[in-house]
């Protein structure tokens, strides 16, 4: 029997996480975006295709916000609950959806002033946009990390930042270097999940039978 | 404090919470809403047995309830802390650390 209580605790608060789900279907979207932009910029204009990849990028995008937590969902049940059983929280307090608020909030201003530098042919500041969306996703993964005390959350940020840093630091182009930002991160979440997964498959379950 | 009032405390500890197993089984339950009977068994480690008898003194104490149910066609036995069983692991944990604290060292 586990008697490190706290250990407990933090193991129950982190269960979401624990078959690494979330994170294998959220880095396959992210894949997914960051092959769509690629194929944006690599495509010449005359391509015929190149018209397809607006809408298949819509679709994506839409498939994940409405789907992805009933995909998740419907994996956890067949798979997750039945071996190692099921939890519910509570709803999140006021402050993890305020924290959610002003990290948006930073992240919408931050986009904002980059379009304007666009607009008003500012260079200098649009190369920054790989260095902003890592900074932003590093702080996001960072804030669920110190909820959960998981270090893959951790290490996945570190990674975020220093793809962001390196892309803006960089001479490529400001579409590739989104591209390859939203590649470069969907891998390693994805494979930070697939890891997780095998790692919880691989571990005993309890003897399933009647309660 | 004297000793005496640190022996009060450790004396005074809940002995329905004060029991490893049902320590554990509340720490878990104080962290989620709600959490199955095979979750409990994953993350507590105990046997079905014990887990079921220590489930059940807690019941009759009010704190946990447990509620049997389907999660689809799959029976399903669901424990929450009840707000006593809340305020009785707070109340618990809270008189452990000024025992703790007390204790010269």
């Amino acid at each position: 029997m586990s008697t490190d209580i706290n250990d407990l605790m933090r193991k129950a608060k982190s269960y979401w996480y624990e078959d690494g789900m979330v994170e294998t279907l959220a880095g396959l979207f992210f894949v997914a975006v960051g092959l769509i932009l690629l194929a944006d910029w690599a495509a010449p204009d005359d391509w015929p295709w190149k018209w397809a990849l607006a809408p298949i990028f819509a679709v994506v995008t839409i498939v994940w916000i409405f789907g992805g937590r009933k995909i998740i969902s419907w994996l956890k049940e067949h798979i997750t609950y039945p071996r190692t059983g099921y939890v519910a929280y509570a709803q999140q307090g006021s402050w993890s959806g305020r924290a959610r608020a002003i990290l948006g909030g930073i992240l919408g201003a931050a986009i904002s002033i980059v379009l304007v530098a666009t607009v008003i042919n500012r260079q200098d500041i649009v190369r920054l946009i790989p260095l902003i969306m890592g900074t932003g996703v590093a702080l996001l993964l960072l804030r669920i990390g110190s909820s959960v005390a998981l270090t893959r959350f951790y290490i996945v940020a570190l990674w975020s930042l220093l793809v962001g840093s390196g892309l803006a630091w960089s001479t490529a182009d400001m579409g590739l270097s989104v591209a390859v930002y939203y590649a470069a991160l969907g891998a390693a979440v994805a494979a930070a999940g697939v890891i997780t997964f095998i790692r919880y498959l691989r571990s005993p379950a309890p003897e399933v039978g009647d309660d | 404090m004297t000793e005496e009032s640190t022996f009060r405390l450790l004396a005074d500890l809940d002995r329905i919470v004060h029991e490893p197993a049902r320590l554990a089984i509340m720490a878990v339950l104080y962290t989620v809403e709600s959490a199955d009977f095979l979750y409990l068994l994953h993350s507590t480690g105990l046997t079905k047995g014990n887990l079921s008898s220590h489930l059940m003194r807690l019941e009759e104490a009010g704190y946990v309830s447990i509620q049997k149910s389907f999660r689809g066609k799959v029976p399903q036995t669901l424990c929450s802390l009840t707000p006593a069983g809340r305020e009785a692991f707070r109340a618990y944990r809270l008189r452990l650390q000024q025992a703790v604290d007390s204790l010269p060292m």
